[in-house]
């Protein structure tokens, strides 16, 4: 997943489509209306509509469709043993179980794929405490020096037969061990970070930006379709019986 | 696999939005709690849910199975700052391809109640036992409590409708209707629980080992090479 931090967070640097030229505010709201249409509806050929309607989004954004496809069908595996439990019969109620988890993955994708984290942890971190909020920060700040470290460790343990011959008991034992020295250094990181954050004096909130809700000229389009599909889920709410 | 992610669609909406309000809850009580706390333990919580992080991109094996470090976090931070890098863990996880953004709240009540499990049953234990052995019985301690969290999740779960059989065959309904057909609709909710947690049980037993052992590993090492990480000194130590 690191790799997958690391390319959804270039996608959503680098981008110049419509969708990165909106502002976070807008593309929230949209995200927030195909995510609720998603798990409020029942019907199956509304919830397709819907998956078409973010695929266009993901096409118009340039994002690239394959990786983009992989990732949104991780939700989908998670959801299969729940689709199991839930059997009844027809066929129709495991697909809209589907349909739901997919819609949710892909809405995700297309708004981090389409928008910088501080962008998006900035209004996130308005409504929790900040205790949460500037944990979201440092968290996702760390992941990818952390993460690295990790793969390295995987590699190492590989190569020294730490993962061998002595069997599972053991190779878990040994990746605990690994593991124990990322936790060392975890924390000799987080004295260097608690030492920068004193020295640029640190005030509570990490995060002071405010451009996420500034209003822009192609906010248009997301504001549009969030109207369009809050209204369309409800038109389809009122026709199912 | 020791917090099988919900995804999202598949919970009826009164459930998820109450696991929101309830994860809410408790991380203002957790944040007022801690508002004192030195700054330092902020920049610790970030680095360790970092590392919580990582290990899940870590995957052991098919079917996207990882480990989650959510008991290790509890150990080490405490329930209450365990619980914040629960629901961030999975904030991010859920953004970046996990799905289940409506059930953060009850994915982070899962995840951080085996953090908190573990890191209570692990300051009894301990005292009393080898730290590698302490580590590890409280993993399982903290996952066991998860897994019968996740289950009275799934099990309410199970009360509800299949879509588009909503006012047919759900409780409420079936109770307007008599006793009868209010039995039968509690004997499929009870069938369906039985089948998920047949169908998800091995994967648990799977992972709580796995966790079990990494985790106590990794209080094991701490032990030797920087114990302050650890809290308060316990009384036996492993050699």
């Amino acid at each position: 997943m690191s790799l997958d931090l690391a390319i959804v967070d270039y996608w959503a640097s680098s981008g110049r489509s419509p969708w990165h030229r909106a502002s976070a505010a807008s593309k929230l709201a949209l995200a927030g209306a195909l995510l609720g249409a998603s798990v409020f509806s029942s019907s199956l050929p509304f919830l397709v509509g819907l998956f078409a309607l973010l695929w266009a989004m993901v096409v118009v954004g340039r994002l690239p469709a394959g990786r983009v496809a992989l990732l949104a069908a991780y939700p989908a595996l998670f959801s299969l043993i729940f689709i199991a439990s839930r059997w009844d019969g027809t066929w129709t109620t495991p697909l809209v179980f589907l349909a739901r988890s997919l819609n949710g993955g892909l809405a995700a994708i297309w708004l981090v794929g389409t928008t910088p984290y501080p962008d998006l942890f900035a209004p996130l971190s308005r409504i929790v405490p900040p205790l949460v909020g500037d944990a979201l920060f440092l968290t996702y700040r760390a992941f990818f020096t952390i993460a690295e470290k990790i793969v390295q460790l995987a590699a190492a343990l590989r190569l020294r037969g730490g993962l061998g011959k002595a069997g599972p008991r053991h190779a878990l034992a040994n990746v605990g061990q690994g593991l124990g020295t990322l936790v060392v250094f975890s924390a000799e990181r987080s004295q260097r970070v608690y030492a920068v954050m004193a020295l640029r004096g640190h005030s509570g909130r990490i995060c002071g930006c405010r451009h996420w809700r500034e209003g822009r000229r192609a906010d248009w389009l997301p504001a549009t379709l969030a109207v369009l599909v809050v209204a369309a889920a409800v038109w389809v709410a009122g026709k199912t019986p | 696999m020791t917090h099988l992610h919900i995804p999202d669609g598949v919970l009826p909406w009164w459930l998820w939005a109450s696991g929101l309000a309830a994860a809410a809850l408790l991380l203002a009580l957790i944040s007022r709690r801690h508002r004192h706390d030195r700054r330092d333990r902020l920049a610790l919580l970030g680095a360790f849910s970092a590392l919580m992080l990582a290990a899940m991109a870590l995957p052991l094996g098919p079917l996207g199975y990882h480990l989650s470090l959510a008991p290790l976090l509890g150990i080490l931070l405490g329930g209450g700052l365990a619980f914040v890098g629960a629901c961030v863990v999975n904030v991010i996880l859920a953004l970046f391809g996990h799905g289940g953004i409506t059930v953060v709240g009850l994915n982070a009540l899962v995840t951080g109640a085996s953090a908190a499990l573990a890191g209570a049953a692990y300051r009894i234990l301990a005292r009393r036992a080898r730290l590698f052995t302490a580590a590890s019985l409280a993993t399982v301690v903290g996952l066991c409590g998860a897994l019968v969290l996740w289950l009275a999740v799934v099990g309410v779960a199970g009360l509800a409708p299949n879509p588009g059989h909503e006012g047919h065959e759900h409780l409420a309904g079936a109770v307007a209707q008599g006793a009868d057909a209010a039995a039968a609709a509690a004997g499929e909710a009870r069938t369906r629980l039985a089948r998920f947690a047949l169908l998800s049980l091995p994967f648990w037993l799977a992972g709580m080992a796995a966790e079990a052992l990494v985790c106590g590993g990794v209080v094991s090492f701490l032990s030797k090479v920087s114990p302050a990480l650890l809290g308060t000194p316990p009384a036996r130590r492993d050699s």
